[in-house]
């Protein structure tokens, strides 16, 4: 070869390593590259980077790359070279071992390189065209370094900031979107609704009888199911959708592009609605139990005529929320275990709810409660007792049924005060009606207690406060209790009735046989009375499935010692089949309606 | 000890011949089978692995332009040949796609002495697999082998293990054999040197910051008076093969292949600002550089050991160039081979080579020939 072309060879072998120094910001795929182009080019059998000035002759973190080098003793008679390199004042230095030559170089503020070549030295020519490479190999290994270091920040800050938005967007306990996300995504499904020509539905998801669980099995369990159920309901959506967690036991699900026509969309959405209704008909499995519970769904389909388009997004977003939960709603105190879509009729419904919510503001402000009393009779048809009902007619709404103020007071919480009212008019009453007990007329006047009052956290105490500003024996006053109340908490419904029991005040089970009809339950009640619920007792002459079980539950009140009461008697066929059954006592509308006071002072003289 | 128990060829090309072939050989109880087939045999898909189905021993082979047997070159035909001693046959699947580090390659057992390698010649990151390789390759162990497929060029399936046929694979085979290696090529420069300023792979974009085509033809006119606008492209660059410098002094052989836009398709990656030369040869020089390489290396057997087998991978550029005078450098090589040692091998699309320094290579245009070194029976 040529001088001149020795010449160039070498400038070129100089300009391409040159070139291959810096082509990544990864420090080993920097390293990589330009190791093995110095291999071939210079005909290496191989190249080593150390990092750093080694601490010892034997430090093991000396290697930089590659990291999977030859793993024999030729390592550490390199560590031992570098370490033997690095102390003197030399930019480069060989050594024979074998038949191998080993050329060190620094790599200034970082480390030293070495290269390795099998049976035939390196020119110094080359070796002096290669001695500047180096100082820009110690560049680029810097750069890459603190590239790595902003690299490691950036990733630090992303992280803490994925944590953030993790806190900030997702439920900790199931790890769904919570409320805030689920605007955020409803908001954007809603602004792309109308441009995608697709429907799409909001279900509003509640857990039924989630408190009970909570309050009987702990709030262990309760985490548990709710995980699990969390777990079960994403089975039932696509990927995409947007199942969040809003609630204690509330669940939102955003579902999109579910058909082009309404009637597709409510056939989609019902499919899906059915499938989550499937999770929960058999029980739960959970680590320690099996509990039973069900879902009632509220849907509102988007887009929608009702959906106010003047309104913002957000707007729009918090409306189609507020119409599946109306849904929600319905369904709730209806059936429970069901779906409902929207229709503007709830809305309607609702709208009559809120307006029945300020009144019962007003009406409790302004006295605007009656009291009406239905008689009990014993089986000969005596007075023997009555049960204090609440009547209302508004001046706005005018007369307002129980079944439709009663659950909107128990929801606001108005019916404590309302049963405050109750209890203190029926104690006048009593008061001042104190022959009517003492001659034998009547036992007793029950009054309801509502669940919501029941769990007050100084029941009790209110209750006898109350009672204690009148003058009369506590037992002619009697407290109806409906299952659900005794069943909410059965270890606190024990104790709150034994305190009560300590002051001579009796509960009656009110509704028996309507609700959990839990006979295990029923023996550790410390109850006076049971009242058959009014479906067992309507047209029981027509029914014998009916006769069975009242006979049943008379049968087992005489061996617990309860008083047995029947309500919703109306018909002479219906008193015809009591007339000779030892029940306590009777109520209905066939011996007597509800009376306004003055009839009921008419009625007893 | 000669390495191959047998070895048989039928000029017949089809899955019933290889039966045929394979039965006969293994009449000599081979512990390994290598299968070296022509183009037809591109096509045999699952009929191969039926064919091979129930032989419990290591299989692997591949498909190539032609086969070398003794001083013949068969350009069609069915080559096997069955190893006495030993071997291990790993597949690397994914070439072109997969990374070397994602390879699941584990260092191999110092009891290896030679690893040959063949791969689909038409993957891509063959170089970087190459390198890969070569640090799970125990020390002094020695690399030979070349790329299969055929001169078709088209991506198909041309290699054959235990498992079947791969496309766009390589074969690892781990022999205890010690292969010395003799390698050469005769090309010299013509002109140059060249600054591959821009590359792309196995495509010079650019030589000296002008168009790596352009240049390219208009030096070898300059030097041949030969016209591209005249000739088929490969016709005249198959005599201009591009020469990369090495700091020994060495030249690595890239054949242009074709020209694709403004650059050069090469049989073989040129790195990045590489100084290429282009070269020129004569047959008379080509064969003594080949034979001569064979020569010296057995020549420098002689005092230590014994010569037995060999294997051969001649470039199918250097058949394409020499063309009639090609017979007279496998008649040279195998002269060296004394009887009853066996010369085997392909025409191959780039030959691969570990050499002295430690630099595993894929070369074109030139014959690697692996010398086995007598050994005995029980060896393993």
């Amino acid at each position: 070869m040529s001088e001149m072309s020795r010449t160039l060879q070498i400038i070129s072998i100089q300009h391409e390593l040159a070139m291959s120094i810096g082509l990544d910001l990864n420090l080993d795929n920097m390293l990589q590259l330009f190791l093995e182009r110095a291999k071939k080019r210079l005909s290496l059998r191989s190249a080593v980077v150390f990092k750093e000035a080694p601490r010892s002759k034997n430090d093991s973190d000396l290697l930089c790359y590659p990291y999977d080098h030859r793993l024999d003793d030729t390592n550490d008679w390199l560590s031992e070279q570098v370490y033997d390199f690095i102390q003197r004042e030399l930019t480069n230095i060989c050594r024979q071992r074998g038949d191998n030559f080993y050329y060190f170089f620094k790599i200034p503020k970082f480390g030293a390189i070495s290269f390795e070549r099998k049976f035939t030295p390196i020119d110094d020519i080359v070796i002096n065209a290669l001695l500047p490479l180096f100082r820009r190999l110690a560049v680029s290994c810097q750069a890459c370094l603190e590239h790595q270091n902003l690299v490691d920040e950036i990733s630090n800050r992303k992280a803490v900031e994925e944590q953030l938005r993790m806190q900030t967007y997702q439920d900790v306990l199931t790890g769904l979107p919570n409320r805030k996300m689920l605007n955020i995504n409803l908001q954007s499904l809603l602004t792309n609704a109308e441009d995608h020509g697709q429907y799409g539905a909001v279900f509003f998801i509640d857990l039924d009888r989630f408190k009970l669980i909570n309050d009987t099995l702990g709030h262990s369990v309760g985490d548990e199911l709710l995980i699990n159920i969390t777990s079960k309901l994403k089975g039932c959506v696509r990927r995409d959708d947007t199942l969040a967690r809003v609630g204690g036991d509330e669940f939102i699900l955003l579902l999109s592009d579910i058909g082009p026509t309404e009637q597709s969309a409510v056939a989609k959405a019902t499919k899906v609605a059915e499938k989550m209704l499937g999770i929960t008909r058999d029980s739960i499995e959970l680590a320690h139990c099996a509990v039973f519970t069900s879902f009632s769904i509220g849907i509102a389909l988007f887009p929608s005529p009702e959906l106010n388009v003047k309104k913002t997004i957000a707007e729009q977003a918090k409306q189609l929320v507020k119409h599946a939960d109306v849904a929600m709603y319905k369904i709730k105190h209806t059936s429970r275990n069901g779906y409902l879509f929207y229709r503007q009729e709830l809305q309607i419904m609702s709208a009559f709810r809120s307006e029945v919510e300020q009144r019962l503001h007003v009406a409790l402000r302004e006295d605007a409660f009656e009291l009406y009393f239905q008689p009990m009779v014993n089986v000969a048809g005596e007075v023997v007792a009555a049960e204090a009902l609440l009547r209302w007619h508004d001046a706005k709404l005018g007369w307002v049924g129980p079944q439709d103020f009663i659950p909107v007071a128990e929801e606001c919480g108005l019916i404590v005060d309302i049963g405050q009212w109750v209890l203190r008019q029926t104690c006048e009453l009593i008061t001042q009606h104190l022959d009517w007990f003492e001659q034998g007329t009547l036992r007793y006047i029950s009054i309801n207690i509502s669940p919501r009052q029941f769990s007050q956290p100084h029941f009790v105490e209110q209750l006898l406060e109350i009672i204690e500003e009148f003058s009369f024996p506590h037992s002619y006053l009697r407290l109806e209790i409906t299952e659900g109340v005794a069943m909410e908490n059965i270890t606190s419904a024990i104790s709150i009735m034994k305190a009560l029991i300590a002051h001579e005040l009796f509960f009656m089970l009110d509704d028996f046989g309507s609700g959990y009809s839990s006979l295990s339950y029923l023996h550790r009640l410390p109850l006076k009375s049971v009242k058959i619920d009014r479906s067992f007792v309507s047209k029981i002459d027509q029914s014998t499935d009916n006769q069975v079980i009242v006979e049943a539950i008379i049968y087992i009140s005489q061996h617990f010692s309860l008083e047995c009461v029947v309500e919703g008697l109306e018909t002479p066929e219906e008193y015809a089949y009591f007339h000779k059954k030892d029940v306590a006592a009777i109520q209905g509308f066939h011996f007597y309606k509800p009376l306004s006071r003055i009839g009921l002072v008419n009625t007893l003289g | 000890m000669a390495v191959f128990s047998d070895v048989q060829f039928t000029p017949e090309v089809s899955v019933d011949a290889l039966t045929d072939s394979i039965a006969k050989l293994m009449l000599s109880k081979p512990k390994g089978i290598m299968i070296l087939c022509s183009a037809q045999a591109a096509s045999w898909g699952r009929d191969f692995k039926q064919c091979i189905n129930g032989l419990d021993v290591p299989i692997f082979g591949g498909v190539f332009p032609g086969l070398i047997i003794d001083s013949r070159f068969e350009p069609s035909g069915i080559l096997v040949a069955g190893f006495v001693s030993n071997i291990q046959v790993s597949v690397v699947e994914n070439v072109s796609t997969s990374s070397p580090f994602s390879s699941n390659l584990i260092p191999m057992p110092s009891s290896v002495n030679s690893v040959m390698i063949l791969t689909d010649a038409l993957s891509r990151q063959i170089d970087a697999y190459l390198q890969h390789v070569l640090r799970f390759v125990p020390e002094s162990c020695s690399v030979f082998g070349g790329g299969a497929g055929t001169l078709e060029f088209t991506p198909q399936p041309c290699l054959f293990s235990a498992a079947g046929v791969h496309q766009d694979a390589m074969i690892l085979v781990e022999m205890s054999t010690r292969w010395d290696l003799a390698v050469g090529h005769g090309w010299e420069v013509m002109a140059g040197p060249y600054l591959a300023n821009s590359t792309d792979d196995n495509c010079i974009l650019e030589l000296n910051f002008e168009p790596a085509a352009q240049l390219y033809k208009r030096v070898v006119q300059e030097h041949s008076e030969l016209h591209f606008d005249e000739h088929d492209f490969f016709d005249i660059a198959k005599t201009f093969p591009f020469g990369l410098a090495r700091l020994d002094d060495s030249v690595l052989i890239r054949d242009p292949l074709k020209v694709e836009g403004t650059g050069l398709i090469c049989a073989g990656d040129v790195p990045e600002n590489t100084m290429l030369y282009i070269m020129c040869g004569d047959a008379d020089k080509l064969i003594l550089a080949a034979t001569g390489a064979v020569r010296k290396a057995v020549s420098a057997f002689c005092d230590t050991h014994q010569v037995s087998d060999c294997f051969l991978f001649d470039c199918v550029s250097r058949q394409l160039f020499l063309q009639d005078e090609f017979a007279k450098e496998l008649d040279l090589i195998d002269r060296e081979i004394a009887q009853p040692y066996r010369t085997v091998g392909a025409l191959v699309l780039g030959e691969i080579e570990l050499d002295q320094s430690g630099i595993l290579s894929l070369h074109n245009k030139t014959a690697v020939a692996a010398l086995a070194q007598a050994q005995s029976q029980d060896a393993t």
